[in-house]
């Protein structure tokens, strides 16, 4: 579809489908707050769940956004901002779990110190989260091949 | 890279916004192009040649390394 589609109709899909996004988004989180203000004024269970139904309602219409959308949300530059942001999150992730990691489990294997179960968690979560990346990266090299 | 994107759309008499629009991309692309910040895509870099009516080397001039042996 995307082939058929002009330079200016792609920027305008481009804009529109963005503007239902961050409407999407915008309304998942307001609603959210909001039943979160009226929980607090009710003391109703069901006010927090309802919230929280609309807030994941918010969710699927921005993946509805995304899939959806004849052109990629973002432009060239956009990507090209996300990816090197991407780069950079990663990087500080790989650093943190390679120097942290080794030292938590000879810290609390010794005895010396027990890290705070969050940054533990933490640390660990790094570790899944680098070889998540590994599979991925394993599965889009295969793409090129 | 170095470009002669902003001649070419000052000489046609327009706006970056504009030219964003008949390329497809957004103003800020066009801008960070002209600034010398960001290197277009191939396509992008096709497209802009095909508007201007021109071929891509008298748009940019790439800062190449010497090929070959």
């Amino acid at each position: 579809m995307s082939e058929e589609l002009t330079a200016r109709q792609r920027v305008e899909k481009r804009e529109q489908y963005s503007q239902w996004i961050n409407r999407s988004v915008g309304f998942g989180v307001l609603s959210f707050f909001v039943a979160t203000a009226l929980w607090m004024l009710t003391d109703r269970a069901v006010v927090l769940f309802a919230g929280l139904g609309l807030y994941w309602l918010g969710c699927l219409g921005m993946a509805v956004g995304y899939w959806q959308s004849p052109v990629s949300v973002g432009d060239e530059l956009e990507q090209r901002m996300e990816r090197e942001a991407s780069q950079t999150t990663f990087l500080f992730v790989t650093v943190v779990a390679i120097l942290g990691l080794p030292a938590d489990v000879v810290l609390s294997t010794t005895g010396v110190y027990t890290a705070p179960a969050a940054v533990r968690g933490a640390l660990w979560g790094y570790l899944l989260l680098i070889l998540v990346f590994g599979a991925v990266h394993w599965f889009v090299k295969r793409q090129y091949e | 890279m170095k470009n002669e994107i902003d001649t070419y759309r000052e000489r046609a008499g327009l706006s970056q916004g504009e030219l964003a629009t008949a390329v497809g991309v957004s103003r800020q692309t066009i801008n960070a192009v002209e600034r010398e910040r960001y290197d277009p895509s191939l396509a992008l870099a096709f497209k802009l040649a095909a508007y201007f009516e021109c071929r891509v080397e008298a748009l940019f001039e790439p800062d190449l390394e010497p090929v070959g042996e």
